[in-house]
């Protein structure tokens, strides 16, 4: 293809110009598109009305692919010259197979038998119009380009109306074919006898990439209404439905943005920053306007029955200027020939939106998860073009980051490790356990009657829930969107531990550290809990590195890492206090031990005081919770009728209430995560060949700094645990000390890199990353793993059978979170308070924990109680959760 | 003949010129000490568990179960008493007096039929030795025109024998009744002295009570032979907190090279004793018997070679063994302080060790090949709970007083020869110490499982049995036997694999003496 330079408007504001222009075509095609709906409604009976709604969907259909093959033309002449020759038959053969097939099968999804024509010109239409078009932004001919996508509306409008008149439902379709076919010819004499300008000189591949990467953000845009479709009830489906469409609208005047962007960028960087203002300016302004009228907007358009959108529009419509800006960046990376990336990072963030979607629960849920993903997308995409445009290459700063991801085969290997220990992490196995359900409960209060609320009826410091306070008012409180903010510092812990671990030991050390924390059982259990866990293993790990840089070099950073690590520790969990004294003690023992050696310990010291002077100032305000809560626990009874904190231990329990088989099932637990308690008694019998470890450990020689706070703390906390829990049984429970999970984690990649061949370390770690991949898996997907209680599919399960007039009464009493998460418009009560005379619907009694024996008697009881007034009820289980419903 | 400094130039090549790294004082005394008071008071739990009514499964492995228990714990008991020793040791290097130009020193080298290249660089750093004035014998118990030859070059006393009855004690006895020297260095042929050595430990007898003074035999080709490397891995753990522990109690002991001794000590006792096939050992308890003080003075001041195959390994170890376990009468016997009694019974009863292995090694095999269990099923937990903290502490104890010196292959060597112990503690029954075997020179290339294969046999009768034992159940506590199988396993084959892939070939310079008249070393 000729490539000749085609004087063309450069500068920021020439390009502002076109992207604004192009933009206006845009919004008025769409005004015109609606006004020829909103002619067609009143025009036609709603039976036709329908048929050619189904119409425009199957028009949209066909279009979304080939506009996505528009934007690959853009970037590749090659691309544009491979497809032009295959687009007739292509063209021919779709079109004749959808008019087949919608002359076969139409009137079974609502098109009639006579829409088979204007059918069969939509496919041949939509590819010629996409090459087409594609040349013109290529040829930058925005003029052209406004005309091509005024005239659509223009025919459906003038047209249209007569022939919605004439032939209804089919003759508004065959106008809505017409002005697709007459577009085609305005933006053929367009490109008529014109020089093309510098049509896209990448290679035909990366346009192909290009339209993969398109592809995904289509997907991105629209998969969420059908997934919603197909999964929620009628009501939150018609929410979304109203969300999708306003939103779609706030994303569509800047829908060209890319392709009016990238034929420039590479030449002229103002192209970025006008398709960004634009899109930026638009997606801002129409944030504004849903947040602050979501309700009378929403109440205006679609009426009153859609108003539950009205709150959420602000979400979805932010959502969507996110993913327009997103797009932007997307066009600016595959101009730049980095189709290929791009292409993968869509995608990725499109099965994680599947991911989100697949566990929201509500409307607002599934808008939470369309923000998040669209966030992750534009937050992903940002940070590559900085890089692409050189904003901080250059720097030492790019050095240092290209060098810790990318370097070498241990940060490449970490690095893949962190991407998969958050893909491991997103897929989320079990619904919201109790623990959670209150964190969410409490989330979902205002802040101050939160902090209240922890403070009266909590045992743990605020930190978690302030996370999710103010995430969920972002994100919604869907299943999985509530446990985004966790999963995401859990999955931090993989490359966080190959800064220790490279810090500490070796590379190869770091990289073995990193995949363990990717994959150990424990550390993805709890990080997919929507409860401080991750944040707690993610603290203790900054507090020990800082402690040991501090101890190494004892700089004022070190301290101020250490510093925020411990506080950190304390905001999150009570129990962290094992850790904090047990590295206070470490710290003692070196500086005494520095003296002994006459080694200068001044500055220890001085670094030391300053840490504490640190601490007390930053733990000060917890005293507001700790005091209140104190009292609240004392008055309860010392933890009475609060929720279990060990469950599903029964194989910890092997011989009584605290043994030492219980503490080598914690153990276990801790490095090969939850399993059937048939297999822990298995694996604990196997104790010997932790003998082997310790004579492993023989002969390694005086301990590397570091190595004395990996130790303590991987050992200490959970030993006090154990003594503690002499005196009170309940207290000993692994994730009481997860903290130490990552020291463990380090100290065993220490051990995997002490072979002096590089071959011996790989085995190594290759072996303890396959175990920890083998207890993951067994963890995760067994269905005998005592820990997993599928509250979500029992109280679903009895949503979907209930109707109205029945009671769901529950036991023990502390399952009410979960039941008001699940099901809050099933009337619930304790089963202890139900009274069979007085309840006119069917009873459904959810009960779990019935492995404890007072917990089985008293529903025992109950049930004897119900059976003697309805009749045998019906019994069936999910998870460790068993229903019985009496008529 | 006063020792003239030769001008031939020292064989750079050699391993044995090396500085060693390995400090014989490391090892925190204080830690240690605590944390073997908090791991003999869990021994004390363990047993007093072990030995409580009901405990009792099959009587016979019950009883050989207590019975090999008891043992260990003794020996670990003996080992903390020992390291408690070290507070009262000599401070390494220290430097009592000025030592005469007066003062005169033979340096007795008895060879055998050790390489002339092994010897050479020995007796070219004996003429190097400072302090005193120095006359170098080579005791030639080969009567070799070669080593003839050295001596003349070298500038030192040849010092030929056409009787060799006796061994090395025969040897140095013939040389000690043809010189005089009121101290006699003796050194074996592979040992290579630095020019200090005398210097640092001359000094000591200003006491004159001490009769000898021993210094650590350090292998110098540890760091380039796996076997050699595991030799001296044992040896660091005795020469190491064991030998100062054993100064302090005042029963340090020959061991055989490197060791300064004063001549009218050794005319007391009538000379090196040749009824004994560790004469150091048995000279040494003549000593203490005849009230002498000994001294061990922990800084490498010479250098050896250690053993470099199996075959070498295994050839030591039985000699000690039988050697040592020889010694328990005479000890029993001797007239000593009850310390000193008890710490030579420590040492000589360690060669008993293999036979408590045995018996541990039984128990998985009984319990799988016939359900037998020492202990009653119903304090499976209970076991753990009390063997594991005495087991990780003692681990702990070894590990700090050893300073990392002591490591899993040399734990799992003297493991996976248990049955030297058990051959040698049979002969000793029967009366038949047998005598001298020389080494064979240098190390094999290829693999010697013929060396080890008491060893392999054992292992091929675990995984038999392992294989029957997962054929029949899959229940908690046949995996918990299975788990102490593969447990053995690893010690085993850990411990033969030098037999298995054969030694790393060593430079023709560094072939090791395989001198028969090494000292025990006594982990």
């Amino acid at each position: 293809m000729t490539s000749l330079a085609t004087p063309y408007p450069v500068g920021l504001r020439r390009h502002l110009r076109v992207q604004v222009g192009v933009g206006a075509g845009q919004v008025v095609a769409g005004v015109g598109n609606l006004l020829f709906s909103v002619i067609a409604a009143r025009l036609l009976a709603p039976r036709g009305f329908a048929s050619l709604t189904a119409f425009l969907a199957l028009a949209m259909l066909v279009a979304v692919p080939a506009g996505s093959l528009a934007a690959g033309t853009v970037l590749s002449s090659a691309l544009h010259d491979r497809v032009a020759t295959h687009t007739r038959w292509v063209g021919a053969v779709s079109s004749v197979a959808l008019g087949v097939a919608v002359g076969l099968a139409g009137p079974s999804v609502g098109l009639p038998r006579a829409m088979a024509l204007p059918a069969a010109a939509l496919p041949a239409v939509a590819l010629a119009l996409a090459l087409a078009r594609g040349q013109l932004y290529a040829a930058r001919r925005p003029g052209r380009v406004i005309a091509t996508l005024v005239t659509e509306p223009l025919v459906r409008v003038g047209a249209g109306t007569a022939l919605l008149l004439v032939a209804g439902a089919a003759g508004g379709a065959l106008a809505v074919a017409l002005a697709g076919a007459l577009a085609l010819v305005v933006a053929r004499r367009g490109l008529a006898g014109s020089p093309l300008g510098r049509p896209g000189g990448l290679a035909a591949a990366s346009g192909a990439q290009g339209v993969a990467a398109f592809l995904a953000l289509a997907l991105v845009q629209n998969q969420d209404v059908l997934l919603v479709n197909a999964r929620l009830s009628d009501d939150a489906a018609g929410t979304f439905a109203v969300l999708s469409m306003l939103g779609g609208a706030a994303l569509f005047a800047v829908w060209n943005a890319p392709m009016v962007l990238m034929p420039d960028t590479r030449d002229d960087p103002s192209a970025l920053r006008a398709a960004l203002a634009m899109t930026v300016a638009v997606g801002v302004a129409a944030t504004g306007v849903a947040t602050a009228f979501g309700g009378p907007l929403v109440e205006a358009l679609v009426g009153a029955p859609y108003r539950d959108a009205g709150p959420l529009l602000g979400r979805y419509v932010a959502a969507m200027a996110l993913l327009g800006v997103a797009r932007v960046l997307i066009g600016d990376r595959c101009a730049h020939g980095r189709a290929r990336s791009t292409a993968v990072l869509t995608g990725v963030v499109a099965v994680v939106h599947v991911a989100l979607l697949a566990t929201a629960t509500t409307a607002a849920g599934a808008a939470g998860a369309t923000l998040v993903s669209t966030a992750l997308l534009l937050g992903l995409t940002a940070g590559l073009v900085a890089f692409d445009h050189r904003v901080v290459d250059g720097s030492a700063v790019t050095a240092r980051i290209r060098a810790a991801v990318w370097a070498d085969a241990p940060a490449r290997v970490a690095t893949v490790a962190t991407g998969v220990g958050l893909l491991l992490r997103f897929v989320v196995t079990r619904g919201l356990w109790l623990d959670e359900a209150i964190t969410v409960a409490q989330a979902r209060l205002p802040f101050g009657e939160m902090i209240d609320t922890i403070a009266r009826t909590d045992v743990h410091p605020p930190a978690h829930q302030a996370v999710l306070w103010a995430w969920v008012r972002v994100a919604g409180d869907g299943e999985l969107a509530v446990r985004v903010p966790f999963v995401l510092a859990g999955a931090a812990l993989a490359p966080l531990l190959f800064a220790v671990g490279r810090d500490l030991y070796s590379r190869r050390a770091g990289a073995i550290a990193a995949v363990l924390g990717a994959v150990a059982p424990l550390a993805v259990w709890y990080s997919q809990e929507a409860r401080m866990y991750s944040l707690y293993m993610l603290c203790s790990l900054v507090a020990v590195w800082g402690q040991a840089r501090a101890m190494r070099a004892g700089r004022p950073r070190d301290w101020a890492l250490f510093v925020i690590g411990t506080t950190g520790l304390l905001w999150t969990h009570w129990f962290a206090v094992l850790q904090v004294a047990t590295q206070q003690v470490v710290l003692l023992v070196h500086v005494v031990r520095s003296r002994r050696a006459a080694r200068p310990v001044a500055r220890t010291v001085w670094g030391w005081a300053g840490s504490l002077a640190g601490l007390a100032m930053l733990l000060a305000p917890l005293l507001l919770v700790v005091g209140p809560q104190l009292a609240a626990y004392a008055g309860r009874g010392a933890g009475l009728d609060v929720t279990p904190s060990q469950t599903g231990g029964s194989a910890a329990n092997l011989t009584g209430d605290l043994s030492i088989y219980r503490l080598a099932v914690n153990a276990v637990w801790a490095v090969a995560g939850y399993h059937a308690n048939e297999t822990m008694v298995l694996l604990v019998a196997m104790w010997p060949l932790a003998m082997l470890a310790a004579f492993a450990m023989l002969g390694r020689g005086p301990w590397r700094p570091g190595t004395d706070v990996l130790v303590a703390v991987a050992t200490i906390p959970m030993l006090v645990l154990f003594g503690l829990g002499a005196l009170k049984s309940n207290l000993f429970e692994v994730r009481y000390v997860i903290g130490s999970l990552p020291a463990v984690l380090l100290l065993l990649a220490r051990a995997a890199d002490l072979p002096r061949r590089r071959a011996g370390t790989v085995a190594a770690g290759t072996a303890l990353a396959l175990a920890s991949i083998v207890g993951l898996a067994d963890q995760q997907l067994n269905a005998d793993n005592p820990r997993r209680y599928a509250f979500d599919a029992a109280i679903r399960s009895v949503a979907a059978d209930a109707a109205p007039g029945d009671v769901v009464a529950y036991a023990p009493t502390f399952l009410a979170p979960v039941l008001s998460y699940y099901a809050p418009e099933l009337e619930a009560r304790p089963l202890t308070s139900i009274d069979p005379d007085r309840t006119d619907g069917r009873i459904h009694v959810v009960a779990s924990f019935l492995d404890e024996q007072p917990q089985a008697s008293e529903v025992g009881a109950a049930l004897a109680e119900l059976e003697q007034a309805r009749g045998r009820g019906e019994r069936r289980e999910a998870g460790n959760v068993s229903i019985w419903t009496f008529p | 003949m006063t020792a003239l400094l030769t001008p031939t130039p020292p064989t750079p090549s050699d391993v044995r010129h090396r500085r060693s790294r390995w400090d014989p004082t490391a090892g925190g005394t204080a830690v240690a000490g605590v944390v073997a008071t908090i791991a003999a008071a869990l021994s004390l739990w363990y047993l007093g568990w072990l030995l409580a009514p009901g405990r009792m499964g099959h009587p016979f492995l019950y009883v050989a179960l207590v019975v090999a228990e008891v043992f260990n714990l003794t020996q670990a008991v003996g080992f903390w008493w020992t390291l408690a020793g070290r507070r009262r040791a000599t401070p390494a290097g220290a430097r009592l007096h000025h030592v005469p130009a007066t003062t005169t020193v033979d340096v007795l080298i008895p060879v055998y039929d050790e390489p002339v290249e092994v010897i050479a660089p020995t007796v070219m750093a004996a003429t190097r030795l400072r302090a005193g004035t120095v006359r170098v014998v080579l005791c030639d118990d080969g009567c070799r025109d070669e080593l003839r030859a050295l001596a003349r070059d070298l500038g030192v006393d040849y010092l030929p024998r056409e009787a060799s009855h006796g061994a090395k004690a025969g040897n140095l006895n013939h040389a000690l009744a043809r010189t005089d020297g009121t101290f006699v260095l003796v050194l074996d042929s592979d040992h290579v002295a630095r020019p200090e050595l005398l210097e640092r430990t001359l000094p000591h007898f200003a006491d004159a009570t001490v009769a000898f003074v021993q210094t650590p035999q350090w292998y110098a080709n540890a760091d380039d032979n796996e076997m050699a490397g595991t030799a001296w891995e044992q040896q660091a753990l005795f020469f190491g907190p064991i030998a100062r522990g054993k100064e302090g109690h005042g029963a340090m002991f020959c061991c055989g090279t490197n060791v300064v001794f004063r001549r009218a000590a050794l005319d007391a006792i009538g000379g090196f004793p040749t009824d004994s096939i560790t004469e150091d050992f048995a000279m040494s308890i003549r000593v203490h018997e005849d009230g002498w003080r000994t001294v061990y003075v922990p800084e490498v001041l010479a250098a050896g070679l250690g053993p470099e195959d199996a075959a070498a390994y295994v050839g030591q170890q039985d000699r000690w063994a039988r050697g040592c376990l020889t010694g328990i009468r005479p000890a029993l016997q001797a007239r000593l302080p009850w310390r000193v009694k008890l710490q030579y019974l420590l040492s000589a009863g360690f060669f008993l060790t293999g036979w408590t292995y045995l018996v541990y090694l039984l128990l998985p095999v009984v319990r799988l090949a016939t359900g037998d269990q020492p202990i009653a099923a119903e304090g499976a937990d209970q076991f753990l709970l009390h063997f594991a903290p005495y087991f990780g502490l003692s681990l702990l104890t070894v590990s700090i007083a050893g300073a990392g010196a002591y490591t899993f292959r040399a734990y799992a060597t003297t493991m996976a020869t248990f049955w030297i112990h058990v051959r040698a503690s049979l002969a000793v029954l029967v009366g038949r110490t047998g005598g001298f075997r020389v080494t064979p020179k240098g190390g094999a290339a290829r693999p010697q499982p013929a060396a080890m294969w008491p060893t392999l046999v054992a292992a091929l009768v675990l995984v038999s049995v392992a294989v029957i034992g997962l054929t029949r159940e899959l229940s908690a506590s046949a995996l918990n036997n299975l788990a102490f199988v593969a447990l053995h396993l690893v010690i085993l084959l850990r411990g033969a694999w030098p037999a298995l892939v054969g030694a790393a070939v060593p430079e023709p310079s560094t072939q090791p003496s395989g001198t028969p008249r090494d000292g025990p070393a006594v982990p």
